[in-house]
C-alpha cells in the first residue's frame, strides 16, 4: 500500500520556501551535514569567548585604546543551529501524526528492505555502515543532498553541481548493480 | 524569538515537508534511483528551481537576516576531496536510500531502525576529522 | 594584499562585536596574512578549529562566573 505523499510540485515549492526563509531569518544556508558537524563541536558561551578574546588581544597587541568599546556582542547563534536537527525529527513525527501514512514499522525502512535484508541485525548493520559512508563522504565533499543539492545548486556553486552529479550517478549505478545481484 | 527555538521551528518545517514529499521514504527513493518513477526527480528539480529564484530575490532584498546576522552565502568550491567525497556519499545513499537529514525524519516517523543510520553518520563525521588531519590533508569542507 | 580567505573566515562569525577583532584583522587579514595560522592551515588542508586565532593561539573561554 502506497503511503500518501503530497504532490512533488507542492513539496518542491514548500521545501524551497523553507530553505529561503531559513536564510532570510537566520542568515544560514540550509545544510544538514554542516549542522551535524556544528552540533558535534564544543558548546561555548559567548561571554566566555569574548573574555578570552580580550585577554588574547591584550597579550598579543597590548592595550588597544577603544578596542573594547563598540557594539555589544549579540549572541552568535552557532550554538543555536544544532536545534534544527531535533526539529527535523519532530517534523517527521508531526507528519506521521497528521497524515494517513500507513505501513511504517520500527524495524525496517520498507518491504523491499526486509526482502533484501531479512534479519534486523543485517538491516542495522547495513544502515550503520551506510551512515558512516554518508557522514564521511559528506564531510569530505563539504555537503550532502541538502547542502550541495539544495543550497549549493540553488546558489550556483560549481562544487555543488559536481558533487551532486557524482553522488547521484554513483547512487544510481550502485542501485542498478544491487538490482542485478538481487535478480530483480 | 530566541535563536534555538527559531532553528528548531525551521527544523520541524523542513522535516515535515521532507516526510510529506516522500523524500524520506525508502521505497520511493529506491524507485527514483532505479528510474521507475519520476516523483522525486520532479521534487528535486522544482525545489532547486524555486530556491534559486528565491535566493536571488533574497540577495537583492536584504543582506542581513531577521535575527540580525549577515546572511552567509556559503561558498562551496570544487576541491580535491569533492569528487571522492561525493563518491563515498553516493555509496551510502544507495545502500540506505537515505541521507543524514532523511534518516532523522525516518526516526521521527517511527522507523527507529534509522537510528543506526544517524549513529553511523556521526561516526563517519568524527572519523573523517580524525583521519583527514593525519593521512589525507585534504582541504576541510566549507568554513561553516 | 588582503587575505583572500578573510570573507569566509569562521573566526568572524564567532563574534558580532567587531571592535576587538578589528585589531586582528588590521594586523593579519589586511596585513601579514601569510603569518596567519588559520590561513596556513587552510592552505595545507588541516582542520581549523573555530576558536583558532591567527597567532596560533586557541581561544580558551574564560569562565565569567
Amino acid at each position: 500500500m502506497e503511503p500518501a505523499f503530497i504532490s512533488p510540485w507542492l513539496a518542491g515549492v514548500l521545501t524551497a520556501l523553507v530553505a529561503v526563509t531559513y536564510a532570510g531569518v537566520t542568515g544560514w544556508m540550509l545544510g544538514v551535514s554542516g549542522l551535524f558537524d556544528a552540533a558535534l563541536r564544543r558548546r561555548v558561551s559567548n561571554e566566555d569567548l569574548l573574555a578570552a578574546l580580550e585577554a588574547a588581544t591584550l597579550a598579543q597587541f597590548g592595550e588597544q585604546p577603544g578596542a573594547a568599546e563598540g557594539p555589544a556582542t549579540a549572541p552568535s547563534d552557532r550554538n543555536a543551529r544544532r536545534w534544527f536537527l531535533p526539529g527535523m525529527l519532530l517534523g517527521g513525527l508531526a507528519w506521521r501524526l497528521l497524515s494517513p501514512a500507513t505501513g511504517l514499522e520500527w524495524g525496517t525502512l520498507g518491504p523491499s528492505m526486509s526482502l533484501w535484508l531479512p534479519s534486523l541485525g543485517a538491516r542495522v548493520g547495513v544502515l550503520f555502515g551506510s551512515g558512516v559512508l554518508l557522514g564521511f563522504g559528506a564531510r569530505m565533499a563539504g555537503g550532502c543532498t541538502s547542502g550541495h543539492g539544495l543550497s549549493g545548486v540553488a546558489t550556483g556553486q560549481r562544487g555543488s553541481f559536481v558533487s551532486v552529479a557524482v553522488f547521484w550517478t554513483v547512487a544510481t549505478a550502485l542501485s542498478a548493480v544491487m538490482n542485478r545481484v538481487a535478480g530483480r | 524569538m530566541r535563536p534555538p527555538l527559531v532553528h528548531l521551528a525551521f527544523g520541524v518545517l523542513f522535516g515535515a515537508v521532507l516526510a510529506a514529499s516522500g523524500a524520506a521514504d525508502f521505497e520511493a527513493m529506491r524507485r527514483m534511483l532505479r528510474f521507475e518513477r519520476a516523483h522525486l526527480f520532479v521534487l528535486a528539480a522544482v525545489t532547486t528551481g524555486v530556491a534559486a529564484v528565491g535566493f536571488l530575490l533574497l540577495r537583492r532584498w536584504r543582506n542581513r537576516s531577521l535575527l540580525g546576522q549577515p546572511i552567509k552565502w556559503t561558498k562551496r568550491p570544487l576541491h580535491r576531496a569533492s569528487i571522492p567525497g561525493a563518491l563515498v556519499f553516493g555509496l551510502g545513499w544507495a545502500l540506505s536510500g537515505s541521507c543524514p537529514g532523511t534518516a532523522l525524519v525516518q526516526v521521527g516517523m517511527g522507523q527507529l531502525v534509522a537510528l543506526a543510520t544517524v549513529a553511523g553518520v556521526i561516526v563517519g563525521l568524527v572519523l573523517y576529522r580524525a583521519v583527514n588531519e593525519r593521512l589525507f590533508g585534504l582541504p576541510s569542507s566549507s568554513c561553516e | 594584499m588582503a587575505c583572500p580567505k578573510a570573507e569566509g573566515c569562521a573566526l568572524y562569525e564567532l563574534f558580532t562585536s567587531r571592535a576587538l577583532l578589528g585589531v586582528w584583522k588590521t594586523y593579519y587579514c589586511l596585513g601579514q596574512h601569510e603569518n596567519c595560522e588559520r590561513f596556513k592551515r587552510s592552505e595545507t588542508g588541516q582542520e581549523i578549529d573555530d576558536t583558532l586565532l591567527p597567532n596560533g593561539q586557541s581561544l580558551q573561554p574564560v569562565k565569567q562566573r
